[in-house]
């Protein structure tokens, strides 16, 4: 009797506990909502206060971001906002992209978590978090600040979702071809101008010395093989059909052009000319065969700019760093990746809060100033997505970027990272098919019809 | 005679060739770890095994300052000492509420201890987070301290139970009859016979708190508030491009388990032994 | 702990043997009845803390957790939609769960290795006596007190293809022809994580055995010297026996951190390459954080927690009834 008591007891104590719980957790749902409402109407009385208000309370605003090196514009730009509002306080804890993803999924739901966030921009992130409204439109400061005219078109309609801006642009970016200058020399190569050059060159470095042609990184997430898989496919698809094979379009993978480009990525493969090594190298130090003289060329963007100009400044003997267009066919126009890498959003937690709004706005106008452009450019070498003001200067390889973006203009430059933009199932099924193809394991009907699944399951949620 | 010598020598000797050889194995990598934190960036590639060429130890330093270490040390710090105690404190009472007082529905009970281990933390991460909220204890330190302790109590209870079930029951009936309740059989006679196990448990909730990762990435949005593995992803993270960084971080981070190991490895290893076996 | 028994029982003042004959067996037995309500509110009081914490941060999300697997959520808009049993139906229909689990199962088997080696090691410490042993002891231990993340990118560095320790290590020595690219080739990447694993793990276990064996009577030992046993006779019938507590606790340890890896895979391989390191924790990040797939993602954990309770259940029970 004493003991079936017992047990009883604890059975009891377990579901009690749970059940108090549970039931806390939901009552404080109900709460919320209401909550909502009356703040709804409370705002519209509080905008008249914010000018008093915003002197006296301390105001503390987080901000996540996943700069990679210091980035000094943004040090100064906090430097800046926390000067003007002495009671202001701007975290900004740093976290790579795959922590942060997670922490904003867990964290932003619930209300909790970041006010501004500096990560992906494309439908896969941002796309997500403003269909779920959990990120907040950047309508007031474009009205403020007059973003619309100074941020360049297609990178505003990159973050518009629901026909609203809600994502700020940067790091413009220009995919392109480094080589190296030290090695063309030595082997008397001439800048490769169509692909049908490119391939003459690196056949003539395979065979005429122990260069690897151009290096490929195929390992975990297999980032430059995405890359050089981007480079091929801007040159030989349409940047329209680019444009429209995304999560908010209605194309297609089957359109036969992406398929040429596989078959041009297959073929340089069985003709050797990349590294033996392609399977370790994910993104963290992949360029480093590049910057040890082992490789000739690169196929990578203006994102690297600053990391392999200091690499060659420190090992000038192994390493001339040049940098061109990625050639397309003879015949075809001229296309390139110019995108951008990130952007800026606000979320979902300014949603009551107008003083913090305020401030975020233009904490946002800081950061794409002229003073903070003049710094992204030469210190940490990144282009806002904005027209870069005349007295700023450009260096060698900046200038060369830009060359190519204005030679792209309108109509040959496309503004989706293929693989990356629609979805992560997506990108892993891009990334088993390329680490396939290198390792014989599959083929590209098969890679292009799981691609092809993927980004038909991203449509129809769009749709959603 | 002498083939019994030899027999003796061979055997002797393969003995200290084995354990010679899987302490080289244990220590070899932690070597080349060390090495290689004190190169420069260039030389890790051309020279992955040798001894560095330049004994670069600004790199400790620099990797230090840059992910703000000893913030985060002092974090670990004071996390995993009142992780430390409350474990102690609440696997030793249920341990021994668990050892003493049998009854058919124990099972169940020991079973729901174990269902924390048995699912990966990344699996409950989200609905704790979520809990978390709505207690208000998310990014607090006293919100990670709870939830560590809930991760470290189910071994630790297993452990502490197992210590307990060792010793006689007379020892308990002879305070009972005397007039002491169970509290004083809990502090008199039990805690100090169980000893070992309080040491393994230390040890071992030590290890799990102070290297954790997961609970602090989600949990946590204060950078102020981070834990030292934080550090090193961080460092992953900005300073990915200089890796020989990333590794002089890394080894910071392991130095001060070393360090408390080598101090108190006598502890460490017999606490371990003798607590996990009853 | 003996000598301890015998001064605490020396202080209360009582006979080694209680002789039930000596108090009068009622009064006891009213004694101890009197204190009924007592005995179950210490029990409680007792359990309490622990339950108390472990009960709100780790049932009670276990519980949403489970209540999650039956939805269909993107973990991120406001209303999860109610699909029952859909998702368990995905999980054992898809090729990734039973690739996963095959993975698992083969990191358990592979993680045998180091609880053979650290039993290897803990004998021979044990009975050689080699000199300097508890240095051995220490540096062996050593790795275990690493955090995983630690571990982890040593050997992501260890063991790339041109520039790692081991491919280099490999070159000098002349075997070139066994370098291999060790976590890129999908046939070797998993082998290799465990391998890592292990190493982290053999010191761990060899401590346990280490005090496993001292529990072991030396006189029994003799004994069988005298009767013409030889020492895998010795180690069959004394040693293994005598190890079986140990052996049991280790074991189970083992398997159920195996089936719970994590940390190793993601920072090395994510998985990859094609797919080829994947384990359960990882498939459940994937969809949980990168499909933004909770339902299917909780469906699945709750799927390993079950097939993880039920072996480890069944583990414990056939040992218990087994031979003793």
């Amino acid at each position: 009797m004493k003991k079936s008591l017992l047990w009883m007891m604890v059975l009891v104590l377990c579901i009690s506990m749970v059940a108090a719980f549970s039931l806390y957790g939901c009552k404080k749902e109900v709460v919320e909502e209401v909550e909502e409402e009356v703040a709804e109407v409370v705002e519209e009385v509080e905008e008249e206060v914010v000018e008093e208000v915003e002197e006296a309370q301390p105001i503390t605003i987080d901000y996540w971001e996943n700069f990679i090196g210091d980035s000094e514009a943004q040090k100064w730009a906090i430097e800046q906002i926390m000067a003007k509002y002495p009671n202001l306080t701007l975290n900004s804890v740093n976290y790579i992209t795959t922590d942060m993803e997670m922490k904003l999924q867990t964290a932003l739901p619930s209300g909790t978590g970041p006010d501004i966030v500096y990560v992906g921009v494309q439908p896969s992130i941002l796309g997500r978090y403003a269909n779920a409204d959990l990120a907040y439109p950047l309508t007031e400061g474009v009205e403020k600040y007059g973003w619309d005219k100074k941020v360049f078109q297609w990178a505003q309609s990159l973050c518009t979702y629901k026909g609203e801006l809600y994502g700020l642009g940067h790091e413009f970016e220009v995919l392109g071809l480094f080589y190296n200058k030290k090695i063309f020399k030595e082997l008397d190569l001439k800048v490769p101008e169509t692909l049908e050059d490119l391939e003459a060159v690196m056949d003539k470095i395979k065979k005429n010395s122990d260069y690897d042609p151009i290096f490929y990184g195929c390992g975990e997430g297999a980032p430059n093989a995405i890359h050089m898989y981007n480079a091929l496919a801007y040159a030989y698809v349409p940047v329209s059909k680019v444009m429209n094979t995304t999560a908010d379009g209605d194309g297609s993978y089957l359109e036969p052009e992406w398929k040429e480009a596989l078959q041009v990525l297959e073929r340089w493969e069985k003709a050797g000319y990349f590294n033996s090594d392609a399977l370790d190298w994910a993104w963290e130090g992949h360029w480093g065969s590049f910057t040890r003289g082992e490789c000739a060329m690169l196929a990578q963007g203006s994102w690297l700019f600053k990391t392999l100009s200091d690499s060659a400044a420190e090992n000038p003997d192994v390493l001339d760093l040049g940098w061109t267009a990625f050639p397309v066919p003879e015949g075809k126009p001229f296309q390139a990746y110019t995108g951008v890498g990130s952007g800026w959003w606000l979320t979902n937690n300014l949603k009551d809060d107008p003083v913090k709004r305020e401030i975020a706005f233009e904490f946002l106008d800081l950061l794409i100033s002229d003073e903070a452009i003049a710094k992204w450019v030469a210190e940490d070498q990144i282009f806002p997505a904005v027209l870069i003001p005349p007295e700023v200067q450009l260096n060698e390889l900046q200038i060369a970027a830009f060359e190519v973006a204005e030679r792209a203009g309108k109509d040959g430059g496309g503004a989706a990272p293929i693989c990356w933009y629609n979805s992560a199932e997506e990108t892993d099924a891009w990334v088993k098919g390329f680490q396939g193809l290198l390792l014989g394991e599959t083929d590209i009907d098969t890679i292009i019809a799981n691609v092809e699944a993927a980004l038909k399951k991203a449509q129809e949620e769009w749709e959603e | 005679m002498i083939r019994r010598f030899c027999a003796t020598l061979i055997s002797r000797t393969s003995v200290y060739v084995f354990v010679i050889f899987m302490s080289f194995i244990a220590i070899a990598p932690i070597m080349i770890m060390w090495m290689a934190s004190l190169k420069t960036s260039a030389e890790l590639y051309i020279n992955p095994l040798g001894l560095p060429r330049y004994w670069k130890f600004e790199n400790f330093i620099l990797a230090w300052n840059k992910s703000h270490l000893s913030v985060y040390a002092l974090n670990s710090i004071k996390v995993t000492i009142p992780t430390l105690v409350l474990v102690l404190v609440c696997a030793s009472l249920a341990g021994y509420a668990l050892a003493i007082f049998r009854f058919k529905g124990q099972i169940i009970i020991l079973s729901l201890f174990l269902l924390g281990l048995m699912v990966p933390s990344i699996s409950i991460i989200t609905p704790l987070y979520y809990t978390m909220v709505d207690m208000g204890l998310h990014d607090t330190s006293l919100g990670l301290i709870l939830v560590e302790t809930a991760a470290a109590l189910p071994l630790s209870i297993y452990l502490m139970r197992s210590s307990f079930l060792d010793i006689p029951r007379e020892l308990r009936e002879s305070v009972l009859v005397d007039g002491g309740n169970d509290f004083d059989v809990f502090t008199r006679v039990m805690l100090p016979l169980a000893r070992p196990a309080v040491m393994s448990v230390t040890v071992l909730s030590f290890l799990q708190v102070w290297n954790g990762y997961l609970f602090p990435l989600i949990l946590i949005n204060t950078n102020e508030l981070q834990t030292m593995p934080l550090a090193l992803s961080f460092l992953m993270g900005r300073y990915q491009t200089d890796i020989v960084l990333v590794i002089a971080g890394t080894t910071l981070i392991s130095f001060p388990t070393i360090l408390i190991y080598i101090i108190l490895q006598r502890q460490f290893i017999e606490g371990i032994a003798e607590g996990a076996l009853k | 702990m003996k000598k301890q028994i015998h001064l605490i029982a020396q202080f209360h003042n009582i006979r080694q043997n209680i002789d039930t004959g000596f108090r009068d067996p009622v009064s006891i037995r009213r004694k101890i009845t009197r204190r009924s309500v007592m005995y179950i509110l210490t029990f409680f009081l007792f359990l309490l803390p622990a339950f108390g914490i472990y009960g709100t941060f780790t049932l009670f999300p276990l519980v949403r957790l489970f209540i999650l697997s039956f939805q269909d959520w993107d973990g991120i808009s406001r209303y999860p939609k109610w699909i029952w049993l859909e998702n368990y139906k995905s999980v054992f229909q898809s090729q990734d769960f039973w690739l996963a689990l095959r993975h698992n199962l083969w990191w358990v088997l592979l993680a045998l290795i180091p609880v053979v080696l650290g039993l290897a090691l803990a004998i021979v410490l044990h009975q050689s006596k080699p000199r300097g042993r508890n240095i051995y002891r220490t540096i062996i231990f050593l790795p275990y007190t690493l955090a995983i993340v630690v571990v982890a990118l040593m050997f992501q560095w260890m063991y790339q293809s041109k520039t790692g320790q081991l491919n280099t290590l490999l070159r000098l020595i002349g075997l070139e022809s066994l370098t291999h690219n060790w976590l890129g080739d999908p046939n070797t990447a998993l082998t290799s994580l465990a391998m890592a694993g292990a190493w982290g793990g053999y010191g761990f276990c060899m401590v346990l055995f280490l005090a496993g064996l001292s529990n072991i009577d030396p006189l029994l030992y003799d004994a069988a010297q005298v009767d013409g046993a030889g020492p895998w006779q010795k180690f069959l019938h004394i040693t293994l026996p005598g190890l079986a507590n140990t052996l049991n606790i280790v074991i189970l340890i083992v398997f159920i951190y195996t089936m719970r890896v994590f940390d190793f895979v993601f920072i090395t391989t994510q998985g990859g390459p094609i797919d080829s390191t994947q384990v359960l924790a990882t498939i459940i990040y994937r969809e949980t954080f990168k499909y933004y797939n909770v339902g299917y993602g909780s469906a699945l954990s709750v799927i390993t927690l079950l097939i993880t309770l039920l072996a480890s259940l069944i583990y414990i029970t056939l040992r218990e009834r087994g031979p003793k």
